[in-house]
Formats: C-alpha cells, sequence, structure tokens
C-alpha cells in the first residue's frame, strides 16, 4: 500500500502550485518593490497636481493682499498718467458691477434652470432627452460663444455696449448647469414619496411644491451657487459685451465694470501700479468666488444634517 | 403655514424671474443715474455719458484729458457743464472706427483717418459698407487730436554699461528685423550702425618715440557688444493705427525692400498678420501689451507711443536714422520738427471726406525724428435721428457738449487739451492743424442747424 | 374614484404647461444662440468655404482668412495640457480613492475641487507672471538642452508659447480628469478588486490590470471631457499663448487658437472680418460640442454598465 503511495505519479496540479509558491516567493520582493514606487508616484503625482493651486494661492495673497485696503475695495478707479503714475484709485464699482450683473443673470437664469430641470426630471419623451443632451453639452460649450451671441443679440440692436448684454450672456451659462443640477437633485428624490403623495390624492404641481422641491433644496441650491460662482470668474463673455466705466453705474443699461474684465485688463496695463493691482482685484475675485463655492458646500452640508 | 409657503415656492420662483427682467427693463427706462459719470443738460432731457474709444495711442492724452476737462468744467457755471465722462476705452484704431461706424461709441479715435487708401484698397471698406447705407465718410467728421512719436522700444539688459549710447537703427535694418531678414541683435548691419556700442581690447606696448622707449596702452582689436542673442520683434495684434504709422514709415523709407518673409511687398495697413512677421514674433494688444511683451522678453523690440516709453524708467528707445542721416532721438522737439516738416503741405480733408497728407513719417527737417504721426478724433456729423446710442441720447444739446470737449482738446495754451497732452509725451498741435480741427468741429451741425460753439 | 384621479390631472395642466413652457423656452434660446452664430459666420463660410478650414494664413482685418493654424494651435495645446494632467490626473484620482488616508481624504477632495473654483482669468495672471517667465529661464533652456535644441524643442526661449498655455490649460483641467475617472473608477466593482488582491496581485497590479482596464470607457470619457474644456479655454490662453496666428514649429513657438483669436479679434473686427470670427466660434461649437457629447456618452456608458 505504502509502496504504492509513494510511488505515484507527481501529481501535475500539485506541482504546478508548488512551482507558483516558488516563483511568487522568488518575486515576491520586486514585486512589492514595485508596488511600493508604483504608489509612491501615485502620491507624489497627488502632491504635483495641488503644488499650483498652492503656487496660485501664494502668489494672490502675497502680492494681492498688499494692494487691498479698504479704501482700495470701496472707492471709485482714478486712471494713472504720467505725472501721477501710482493714482490707481479702487475698484469699488468693479466689485458692484460684479455683484449686479451675476445677480441679475442668477434671477433670470434660476427659475428657468429649476423648471427645465424639473421638466427634464419628470419627463422622459423624446423632446426631453433630447433637451437633456443638449443642456449637458450646453455646459461643456466655451463660454467665449456666448459673447459673441450677447454681442449680436443685445449689444448691436442697443448700440451700446451695456450690463444687460452681460448678463444675458451669463444668464444662458448659468441656466445648463443649475438645470442639470436640479435634474439630478430632483431625480433622487425617492419615488416612494412622490407615490405616497400622488396617492394621496395631490395633483403632480402639489406634490412637486410640497414634497419633490423641499426635498431636493439642497442639490438645488448647491447647484445654483456653484453656477453662480463660475459666472462671477467669466471673463470672455462679458469681454466683448459690458464695455468700460469708471463710475458706479447702477443701470444695466450702460457700460459697466467688473473685477475679471477689470484683472485682464491691469495685467497688461503699461503703468506698473496697475500691474501690481491685477493681483489685488484677482484676490478680490477669488476671495468672492470661493465664498460662494464654499458657501454651497456649507449650505447643502447643513440642509442634509437637518432633514436627518 | 409651512406648507402654504412651500407651495408657493414655484409661483415665488417665476415671479422673481419675471420681476428681474421687469427690473432691468425699468432700470433701462429711468435716465437719472445716481452718482454715474455724466453730463446733465441745461433742459433736462438728457443725461448722458457719452462712450468714448479707440487708438491706444490716445488712451494717456484722453484718459488725462476727461478728468482735467471735467475739473474746469466744474469751475464753469451754467447748466451746459458737464459733470462728468467715462474714461476712453483703448480698443485700438480699428476698434475705435468700429464703434463709432456702430454707434457704441460717441467719439472714436484713430491714428490713421477713416477712409484711407492703400494700394488701391480702403482700408476701411469693410466699415463703412457695413454701416447704414445712407451713411457714406461724409456723415463723420475726423478732427486732428494728438500729435506723437512712435518710439522702438528694446529690452537689451547686456548693454547695460553703453546705457548712454542707446541702439541705433535706421529703416533697412528694421524692415529686416520686422521680415525676419535679420534674427540676431550682433548682426554685421546692427553692429555697423553702433560704432559706439563696441568692446574695445588694448594691450600694453613698448613704443620708440623720438628714440625713446614708452608702454603705450594701444587698441589691439575691437568686437561688436551688440549681444548674440534672437531678436523678439514685438507686433500688435490687434488693429492698430501706431501698426499704420510704422509701416507707413517702412514703407515709405524702405520701400519695396520691406517685404513679408514670403517675398511679397508690404503695404501700410492697421495689422501685422502673420507670415509678414517672423515665426518667433510676439503679438501684444494695445500699445501697453506691446510695452509689457518688449518687458518681459529679453532681446525683444517693439513699436509704442512715446509716453509708453516715459513711462519704463528702465528700458530705452532706439535712435533712429531720419532723412538727413542723423541718428534722432525721440523726444518732443523732434517729433516736432518732423510734423514742421509737412507745414507746406498740411493735412486736409477732400470734398468726398478723405483725409490726404496725414502722413508725416520721415521728415526731411534736421533734427527731426522720423516716426510720427497724428490721431484723429471721428464723431458723426450730424446726430439728428440718431437715437439713443455711445452712452448718449442724441440732441442738439448733447451733440454740443461733445462737440466742446473735441473743440476744448485741440487748443493750445495754458488752459487747453494740449497743455494736458504736452505733460503725457506729446507734442501740441501746430497752429494750422488746430486751425484744421476747429473748421473740422465748425462743421458739427443738428438737422442741418450749425451747432454755433463760439 | 377613477374620475377623480382623471379630473385632478386635467387641472393640473397648468403646471404641466410652466414646466415645458420653461423647456421651450430655453431650447428657444440655444436655437437662437446657435442661429447667432451661424447667422453671423454666414458671409465669411460664403466667401471663403473650406479655405476657412484649409487656409494657412490668417490676415486679421483684411482676408484672406484661414484658420488651419488656428485650428492646429488648439489641438496642439490640448495635446500638452493632456500629456501634463492625464497622468497626473490619473494618479491623483487612483490616490483620493485608494491611498489616501480616510480622515483626510474629504480635505483632499476638496482641495483639488478648490482648482476648479479658481476664475480662469488668475490662471491667466498667474501663467503671465509667474510661469512665463520660468519657462524662459529655466524650462525652455533645459528642455533645449537635454535635447541639443532638436525638434520640437528648438526656436526662441521666449516664454509665451504653445508649450506655456498647454501648462497653464493643464492646471485647468485637472480638477475635470480627477473628479470624472474618480467617479468612474469609484464604480469598479470591489469584488474585482479584492479578487485582484486574493491571488496575490501587488496594489501596482492591481491598479494597472484591474482598475484601470474595468474602468477604461469613463476614463476615456473624463479625459474628453478635460480636453472638451481645454479646446475651449479664452482667456488665460489669450494671455499667454503670444496671439500669433502660425502654424507651429516647435512646442516654443508662440501661436493663438480659435478662442484665443476671438477674444483679441472680436474688440476690432467688423465686416467680413467679424463674420469669420463668427466662423471661428462655428468651428469652436462643432468641436467642442462633438467631443462633448462623445465625452458624455462615454461617462455615461460607463456608469450605467455599473463600471
Amino acid at each position: 500500500m505504502s509502496d504504492t503511495l509513494t510511488n505515484l505519479p507527481p501529481d501535475p496540479i500539485l506541482e504546478r502550485r508548488q512551482q507558483i509558491h516558488e516563483r511568487a516567493a522568488q518575486t515576491i520582493g520586486r514585486r512589492t518593490l514595485v508596488s511600493k514606487m508604483y504608489v509612491f508616484a501615485l502620491l507624489a503625482a497627488f502632491i504635483l497636481a495641488l503644488v499650483p493651486l498652492g503656487s496660485v494661492i501664494i502668489a494672490l495673497v502675497q502680492k494681492g493682499v498688499a494692494s487691498i485696503s479698504w479704501p482700495f475695495l470701496h472707492t471709485l478707479p482714478t486712471q494713472p498718467s504720467l505725472i501721477s503714475q501710482n493714482a490707481i484709485g479702487g475698484i469699488g464699482n468693479a466689485i458692484e458691477g460684479t455683484v449686479i450683473i451675476d445677480g441679475f443673470a442668477g434671477l433670470i437664469a434660476i427659475p428657468i434652470a429649476v423648471l427645465v430641470g424639473l421638466y427634464l426630471a419628470e419627463s422622459s419623451s423624446r423632446v426631453a432627452n433630447f433637451l437633456r443632451a443638449i443642456t449637458e453639452i450646453m455646459t461643456g460649450l466655451p463660454s467665449i460663444l456666448l459673447g459673441v451671441f450677447a454681442y449680436e443679440y443685445v449689444v448691436v440692436p442697443m448700440k451700446s455696449f451695456s450690463g444687460l448684454a452681460g448678463i444675458v450672456a451669463l444668464a444662458v451659462l448659468m441656466v445648463p448647469v443649475i438645470a442639470k443640477a436640479s435634474e439630478i437633485a430632483f431625480r433622487g428624490v425617492p419615488t416612494t414619496l412622490k407615490e405616497a403623495g400622488l396617492a394621496l390624492g395631490a395633483r403632480n404641481s402639489r406634490v412637486t411644491r410640497g414634497i419633490i422641491i423641499p426635498a431636493a433644496m439642497p442639490g438645488v441650491i448647491t447647484g445654483v451657487l456653484l453656477s453662480l460662482a463660475r459666472a462671477m470668474g467669466e471673463t470672455a463673455p462679458i469681454l466683448l459685451v459690458i464695455g468700460a466705466s469708471s463710475g458706479w453705474t447702477w443701470n444695466p443699461m450702460h457700460s459697466m465694470s467688473a473685477l475679471p474684465l477689470l484683472t485682464y485688463n491691469y495685467s497688461g496695463s503699461q503703468y506698473p501700479s496697475q500691474r501690481a493691482a491685477a493681483w489685488g482685484v484677482a484676490l478680490t475675485l477669488v476671495i468672492m468666488v470661493m465664498v460662494l463655492s464654499l458657501g454651497s458646500r456649507y449650505v447643502s452640508a447643513r440642509m442634509r444634517r437637518e432633514r436627518h | 403655514m409651512k406648507k402654504t409657503l412651500r407651495g408657493r415656492f414655484v409661483v415665488a420662483l417665476a415671479t422673481v424671474g419675471l420681476l428681474s427682467t421687469m427690473a432691468v427693463t425699468v432700470a433701462g427706462a429711468s435716465a437719472t443715474l445716481s452718482g454715474d459719470l455724466t453730463f446733465s443738460s441745461s433742459d433736462g432731457a438728457s443725461s448722458m455719458a457719452p462712450a468714448m474709444g479707440g487708438s491706444s495711442f490716445d488712451e494717456p492724452f484722453f484718459n488725462a484729458a476727461i478728468p482735467t476737462y471735467m475739473s474746469f468744467a466744474s469751475g464753469v457755471s451754467g447748466g451746459n457743464a458737464p459733470s462728468g465722462m467715462p474714461l476712453y476705452s483703448p480698443v485700438g484704431s480699428t476698434g475705435g472706427k468700429k464703434g463709432v461706424i456702430a454707434g457704441t461709441y460717441a467719439v472714436g479715435a484713430s491714428d490713421v483717418p477713416m477712409g484711407t487708401t492703400v494700394n488701391g484698397t480702403s482700408l476701411d471698406s469693410s466699415l463703412l459698407t457695413n454701416a447704414d447705407p445712407a451713411h457714406t465718410l461724409n456723415s463723420y467728421v475726423q478732427i486732428p487730436v494728438a500729435l506723437g512719436g512712435v518710439g522702438m522700444m528694446y529690452n537689451l539688459p547686456s548693454l547695460q554699461k553703453f546705457s548712454k549710447y542707446p541702439v541705433i537703427l535706421n529703416s533697412a535694418v528694421l524692415a529686416s528685423i520686422y521680415d525676419g531678414a535679420i534674427t540676431k541683435w550682433n548682426d554685421s548691419a546692427i553692429c555697423k550702425l553702433n560704432p559706439k556700442i563696441y568692446n574695445f581690447h588694448y594691450k600694453w606696448v613698448t613704443v620708440k618715440k623720438n628714440g625713446k622707449k614708452v608702454r603705450i596702452h594701444r587698441l589691439v582689436s575691437k568686437s561688436c557688444a551688440m549681444p548674440n542673442i534672437p531678436v523678439v520683434p514685438v507686433y500688435r495684434a490687434d488693429g492698430s493705427g501706431t501698426t499704420f504709422i510704422f509701416m507707413d514709415y517702412l514703407n515709405q523709407t524702405a520701400g519695396a525692400s520691406f517685404k513679408t518673409p514670403g517675398g511679397t511687398e508690404v503695404f501700410p495697413g492697421t495689422t501685422f498678420n502673420q507670415g509678414q512677421v517672423p515665426s518667433n514674433s510676439l503679438g501684444g494688444q494695445k500699445n501697453a501689451g506691446v510695452a509689457a511683451d518688449v518687458q518681459q522678453t529679453t532681446g525683444a523690440i517693439g513699436y509704442v507711443e512715446y509716453s509708453y516709453i516715459l513711462l519704463q524708467h528702465t528700458l530705452p528707445a532706439a535712435r533712429v536714422v531720419n532723412a538727413k542721416g542723423e541718428a534722432a532721438v525721440l523726444s518732443p522737439k523732434s517729433v516736432s520738427a518732423d510734423a514742421a516738416a509737412f507745414a507746406a503741405v498740411p493735412p486736409k480733408e477732400g470734398s468726398n471726406g478723405v483725409v490726404s497728407n496725414f502722413s508725416i513719417v520721415n521728415g526731411a527737417n534736421s533734427g527731426d525724428y522720423p516716426i510720427a504721426g497724428y490721431s484723429w478724433a471721428i464723431v458723426r456729423q450730424d446726430w439728428n435721428g440718431l437715437g439713443s446710442f455711445g452712452g448718449v441720447t442724441a440732441s442738439a444739446n448733447s451733440e454740443r457738449l461733445v462737440a466742446k470737449f473735441l473743440d476744448w482738446a485741440v487748443q493750445g495754451g495754458s488752459k487747453g487739451g494740449q497743455t494736458v497732452a504736452q505733460q503725457q509725451g506729446y507734442v501740441a498741435l501746430p497752429a494750422y492743424v488746430t486751425a484744421l480741427a476747429e473748421q473740422q468741429i465748425g462743421t458739427m451741425t443738428y438737422n442741418g442747424v450749425s451747432l454755433g460753439l463760439s | 374614484m377613477a374620475e377623480r384621479i382623471r379630473l385632478s390631472a386635467t387641472s393640473d395642466r397648468p403646471y404641466a404647461l410652466l414646466l415645458r413652457g420653461a423647456a421651450f423656452f430655453f431650447g428657444a434660446v440655444i436655437v437662437v444662440f446657435v442661429w447667432s452664430v451661424v447667422k453671423t459666420a454666414w458671409p465669411a463660410l460664403h466667401q471663403y468655404t473650406y479655405h476657412l478650414v484649409t487656409g494657412k494664413s490668417w490676415i486679421s482685418g483684411t482676408g484672406p482668412y484661414g484658420a488651419l493654424a488656428l485650428l492646429t494651435d488648439t489641438v496642439l495645446t490640448t495635446l500638452i495640457a493632456l500629456a501634463i494632467a492625464v497622468p497626473v490626473g490619473l494618479s491623483s484620482a487612483l490616490a483620493l480613492l485608494f491611498l489616501i488616508p480616510e480622515r483626510i481624504k474629504s480635505f483632499a477632495a476638496s482641495l483639488v475641487e478648490l482648482l476648479a473654483a479658481v476664475p480662469s482669468v488668475v490662471y491667466g495672471l498667474w501663467g503671465l507672471v509667474y510661469l512665463a517667465p520660468w519657462l524662459s529661464h529655466t524650462v525652455q533652456p533645459f528642455l533645449a538642452g537635454i535635447t541639443g535644441g532638436r525638434w520640437p524643442f528648438n526656436g526662441a526661449q521666449e516664454g509665451f508659447s504653445v508649450l506655456l498655455a498647454g501648462m497653464v490649460l493643464s492646471v485647468m483641467i485637472q480638477p475635470t480628469i480627477v473628479a470624472i475617472s474618480r467617479d468612474v473608477i469609484a464604480v469598479v466593482p470591489t469584488d474585482l478588486i479584492e479578487g485582484g488582491l486574493s491571488l496575490g496581485a501587488t496594489r501596482s497590479q492591481v491598479f494597472t490590470r484591474v482598475v484601470l482596464p474595468t474602468a477604461k470607457t469613463g476614463i476615456f470619457g473624463a479625459i474628453a471631457l478635460g480636453a472638451g474644456r481645454a479646446l475651449g479655454e479664452t482667456i488665460a490662453v489669450a494671455m499667454v499663448i503670444g496671439s500669433n496666428p502660425q502654424l507651429p514649429h516647435s512646442l516654443f513657438t508662440t501661436g493663438a487658437t480659435l478662442a484665443s483669436t476671438i477674444a483679441t479679434e472680436f474688440g476690432n473686427a467688423t465686416g467680413n472680418a467679424g463674420s469669420a470670427l463668427a466662423a471661428l466660434a462655428l468651428m469652436l461649437m462643432v468641436i467642442t460640442a462633438s467631443v462633448n457629447a462623445f465625452a458624455r456618452v462615454l461617462t455615461k456608458r460607463a456608469r450605467g454598465a455599473g463600471v
């Protein structure tokens, strides 16, 4: 019996397993080394990805803080000249213009966008699918195209550069972004909730008002704030249409000033004082954009917490 | 209660949208603006903020002249005194002409008069054909407002020790730089023009002099000190009258030898373009962008209005060889000498509205700097029926206010606009050019009636 | 009962109309938007036909208008941006998902999102003031040095170049690539990853042979989305590329993209020149819309398939 056992032909599976074990043992050192290097490379790449952010922030703080002061923030710009090269004044009207243009664009875009979002969330007809695809593509279109659009349809007929043209361009820019975000938020509302409402005999509109919108609110608000933040930083569309102003223009039918445009203009100025101030303008803009971006996170987090 | 609030949400959103649209419209309807820079006119018909823009050659002038005028005006009693004007937008000469034709500017400015024809084609054919067909060149008044020189600003830090001797260039070299024939700063053509920018090598040698042995420091060799680095020509990427003045100079002096790298003769225009400039050149936005590009790039050279050079304390302007063969330094004096060379043939407007004799490059006077030009303000001759345009509502009153500003701007003397121009590095307009300007402003009418400027 | 439901459904018409109305209004705006670009571009399309795309020379103001150089520069800057952003972005996404300690994960993720919140004009300013001198003093001499100044690292070292534009773009599209690829990698089934690990594969082997191949479609979608953004970026590119429309001879040459040309020339373009710029806008619209549509199909397929 024992004789037959020992004389058995070698088990191919066992042998293969043995080989694999040996091979694994031989290569384990190399493989772990490669893996460690790989992991190290990934982490290094991640750090590398953050280097530009760090550099931008350091640059903004280093160069921007110096030019920001209370008068800088609330006074009007003045034009430096050869004899008074440092008289650049403030950026009060640019802040005001940015807020007005962005705010009105938001006021026009939000209701339309939320309704479009609702429509996209509730309908799956062919038309809705098509509109959904178009909306998604719109979110990726270069913003300069909207500048061309606003120029042809607002500036040319009005025969004047105006804040209104900027408002129109930014509103069209914002609608797809908000619509997309709110569609996702509306779709995220559990069907059971909707059905419960409908089962109680409520109409669709009632269910929307009473159930869907409140439930989707955090998502909608996040989308709104993010799109406001994005629109606030846009330079390309307003570059073509809002003109230039050195006064407090409260009327959007006139030329206005805006922070991103001022940053662009100052960065190429012949006056060193304005080139230095470009960083102050940029820092102000970044702070305003960050307040909106971070605000959106805070609001949505807070509303979610309150619900649960 | 809570439910009703929620219930109204959609309605609220919709109304907010509607209201905001209405608010924009209503805001537009109300003409009085608090705090905005406006004219306020005696009859209360309009309050206006006439938009001006165009040539960046003129930017330092207009931006200094507007506040000065406003402070003068505030001392003037009477309701017609303007209370404010918006800043000048330096969008480039072509942009200025486009703006005044499209009506986005009440006043446009260009360094090359509208309707100028070069080599058989009008520079503005596409501008005017696109405008209202009822308006020809004669619908506009063109007013010379500034006279200035165009400097060749360069960035060669290695020439620090030769700072007493700004680089000398002539039109052939400039043409070769801009058509790519000269690619290095130590090109023999540049070295030849700059005998002072050489390194001299001496050696102590012993020589016999009157039978005595003396050691003297003898020049054994000299070498061109121009750096062996590439020339980076900087040009204007946007439509520019400064470019026109520069190309006009090259075309008139270097003539047919000013060619594209491809070999076609280059005629003056408002843009340099691909194929006309070497591949390593940089395109700058406006005068300011060219100045900034030159400042940031070692080996760069660019053409900018004089005040832009005065601003860059660090960078010199090249001396340019004039028609008399002198190496001329750019200064108000040398530009003035250049303009004076053309006193016998002053610029004038023909019956078809075309301005002739405006070019003043390469004057034949001694001591003149050859690259210079006038800049022109362009306004509609008769504002009747224009409605609201360029930040104003057209009326005899608003037209008169704009005409008054321009009339002031072209005046010399201690209180005139040209004094402001001189402070900014321009040259005061010669008397015969001011006279032309006043005559032009005098042709402005409202509904066929003269504005009656006193 | 049935009667009642139908009743309430009919009386709900205003609601349905409101939604449809908004959707219709927005659709109409899009149509007008596209139409405005096509209409303005029409004279140039009519006059120059295909030469608008294949013509080598772009002479602003007078014509001829050929956008070949602009198209080439647009594609080239995007490729440079992808060459930098894809490896870095994918690595960051993997690091964020699998390597960063749980405690700081959300903080690290929000740092990457912060990159997306910085306005493009600020990146332009940063590129103009910081990167351009660094490039001309350090990077370009170094690249030319190690290659002996051979193509594509030949030419003047001015800082402003398609290379600089590509580098600035790479920073700007980074967050898009990280965010989307992180999403699609996150849905790679845990079974697959654990299966790989249980077979004795190291982490690097799991990443390269399991995770990335499985998430391939979605990652291509992320790359396409990033490319879409790079193709259309305007202001930052206009500030650093040197505004010189020419076919690139090397990575160091100055150039101009479709979008940057519209931004820099639109202010003084009239008549035909304006129409030619609108034609550029139309090309840009067609290109970015196709790239985006392609990207959406890929990412959707990736998410739909559960991987």
